[in-house]
């Protein structure tokens, strides 16, 4: 295990060295000339410079101050020094730290992530094992289509029509997020959807090929009862492979929620994201982007690490 | 012996030919691949046929009063424009088929390229190429499709373009696999034995005999790639207004779900059947094509 994991963390210093310079690259690659981007946006709340009006020495001292003025190389490694101290820059808009608008706009965000990730292990789960005890009946056919259906579904327009359904017509629960947990209700529902039907459809393979190995006919010629056989010995081994999609999941939220909460007018990172990106605010856009993606590395570490302790063979190092 | 395996050929050929009747009648037995087949139809023609099937046109304002109900005139009503939302739908297809298979060329290309080059040549290229998949990776959904949309600016091609990156990786990791697989096989080694070029091995040899987990993948990455432009657009980072894409109608339908629940109603569905039906025939394919891929999502 102890191998495992060294070798594991390892093979994360590339891929976190890779996204840090491929989200650094995203400021030269970007249609706009940052430098000039810089003084225009600096002067708001002062009296609005207009390109036309920066002269070369400005542009040029700003270049400077920026850092653009060296190798590419060099630039990078500047970049790299910052980001490892915490230093992400300052929005364009709001003049507050990046670090501090995503330290804010964070928990709101896990929040809906984990609530929608709950709800999808929790309905996917309890599906696919149902369809998987039932197989070929109405039942499994029924969650399969349920998870064709969740698979297909746009999250954004699910999340309008529950808006107008259970809000709007039915007055069940309210749209925006004030009022605890009801507020929660809606969002994780449109946002996990997808994730349920994928966990679904892997728990019922899992279940079935399960189901037909000689330890689980063993059980069951032994007379225990048929319940006991599926929760007690088919599922804690079918559930191995769904933690590591389950994991997946987490991140593939973590992402989705960037739309959902624009729907219900959340905040969050994934809406403080949108505006970012629609107002041009590139340090804002830069550093939620970074931190988005490292922490979908992490969370994908810690689901190989969960998914070789499960596994004996890898654990024992077989 | 070269002619040997020259003379071979034409029996590959039949042996295919027979392969492919073999998957169509396993495809048409199954009554879900069917339906996914009627539902892609529907809406494939209806986009073709568009200026046939839409009484108005997509963009005309005013042809109706601002948010008319459905009604008998106006199947799915009309937006805040009085415009027609049924034709706006019908004419959406158009857009919403072409972002689905451009996004999927693209990155099935890049995917098939990458892909072969670290399953074939292995070492220094498969580290490089899969180091490289694995930084495309580390951006969640579709993250990385609106990093590229920053890159490149907001619009319908560029979106196209991002979507298209963002299925690289898994094209790339499928086809490593799978020629992974291929090149151990004994053919690839008779071919090399007779000294036939890499280049010929990989394209002739190995490529045709990859194209099944390929195909399902690209079937099904089609649907993806629908729901991701739709979801670009609905954000305000692909197609711009007046165009009729069914994301940017939702993006319309979101500020008036109160009022006028049809405008924003009808476009979701029409993403919904076209993805459900592209799901539905891509499973079916997975099953007349490759068995062993089942449950592989």
């Amino acid at each position: 295990m102890r191998t495992y994991l060294r070798r594991r963390l390892l093979t994360l210093i590339p891929v976190v060295l890779g996204v840090t310079f491929a989200v650094f690259l995203m400021l030269h690659l970007m249609p706009v000339d940052p430098v000039m981007m810089m003084i225009t946006e600096l002067s708001s709340g002062q009296a609005p410079v207009q390109p036309h009006e920066v002269t070369q020495a400005r542009y040029n001292a700003m270049r400077r101050e920026m850092g653009l003025d060296k190798p590419l190389l060099v630039q990078y490694g500047v970049f790299l020094g910052k980001v490892a101290q915490g230093d992400l820059g300052r929005s364009f808009q709001t003049r507050r730290t990046v670090w501090e608008m995503i330290a804010s706009n964070a928990p709101a965000t896990i929040e809906l992530a984990v609530a929608g990730l709950g709800l999808a292990v929790a309905l996917g789960i309890v599906l696919g094992v149902l369809a998987a005890v039932r197989q070929d009946t109405w039942l499994d056919a029924g969650v399969m289509a349920f998870s064709v259906t969740g698979l297909s579904l746009p999250s954004f327009w699910l999340g309008i029509m529950l808006i107008l359904l259970v809000s709007y017509k039915l007055g069940w629960l309210p749209v925006l997020s004030e009022g605890g947990w009801q507020g929660l209700v809606l969002p994780a529902l449109a946002l996990g959807l997808r994730a349920a039907a994928i966990i679904a459809r892997l728990t019922r393979a899992s279940v079935v090929e399960i189901m037909n190995l000689d330890y689980i006919r063993t059980a069951r010629s032994k007379g225990l009862p048929f319940r006991g056989v599926v929760f007690k010995h088919a599922l804690r081994n079918a559930l191995i492979p769904v933690v590591t999609v389950v994991g997946l999941q987490f991140g593939n939220l973590l992402s989705g929620a960037v739309i959902i909460e624009s729907v219900f007018g959340r905040p969050g990172l994934g809406s403080m994201a949108v505006r970012a990106i629609l107002f041009k605010d590139f340090p804002l856009v830069q550093g939620t982007v970074l931190v988005l993606s490292v922490s979908y590395v992490c969370v994908n570490l810690l689901v190989d690490l969960s998914y070789a302790w499960l596994n004996p063979q890898i654990r024992l190092g077989t | 012996m070269a002619t040997q395996i020259v003379q071979h050929v034409p029996r590959l050929t039949t042996r295919g030919q027979s392969r492919s009747r073999e998957v169509i009648r396993r495809l048409v037995r199954k009554p879900s691949a069917i339906a996914g087949i009627v539902l892609l139809l529907v809406v494939g023609l209806a986009a073709i046929f568009a200026p046939s099937v839409a009484p108005y046109e997509p963009d005309a304002q005013g042809v109706g009063d601002p948010f008319a109900p459905p009604s008998a005139r106006f199947l799915f009503g009309t937006d805040q424009f009085g415009r027609d939302i049924f034709s706006r739908v019908v004419y959406g297809g158009r857009i919403s088929l072409q972002i689905g298979v451009v996004a999927v060329v693209i990155g099935g290309s890049v995917g098939l390229l990458l892909g072969s080059l670290a399953g074939y040549v292995g070492g220094w290229a498969d580290e490089t190429v899969m180091r490289f998949i694995d930084i495309m990776l580390a951006f969640p959904g579709i993250l990385l499709a609106i990093a590229v949309v920053i890159m490149l600016g907001p619009s319908l091609h560029n979106m196209m373009i991002a979507v298209g990156v963002g299925t690289v990786p898994t094209f790339a990791r499928v086809v490593r696999a799978s020629v992974l697989e291929a090149r151990e096989r004994d053919y690839v080694a008779a071919a090399h034995a007779l000294g036939v070029s890499d280049v010929t091995i990989l394209a002739r040899h190995i490529l045709p005999n990859i194209m099944a987990p390929f195909i399902v993948l690209a079937t099904l990455d089609v649907a993806t790639a629908i729901l991701s432009g739709t979801a670009l657009s609905y954000l305000g980072m692909g197609a711009k207004p007046p165009t009729s894409e069914w994301g940017l109608m939702l993006s319309d339908g979101r500020s008036f779900i109160r009022h006028a629940w049809w405008v924003g109603t009808f476009p979701g569905l029409a993403i919904t059947v076209t993805v459900i039906g592209i799901n539905l025939l891509g499973d079916g394919l997975r099953d007349a094509l490759d068995p062993r891929l089942r449950g592989t999502r």
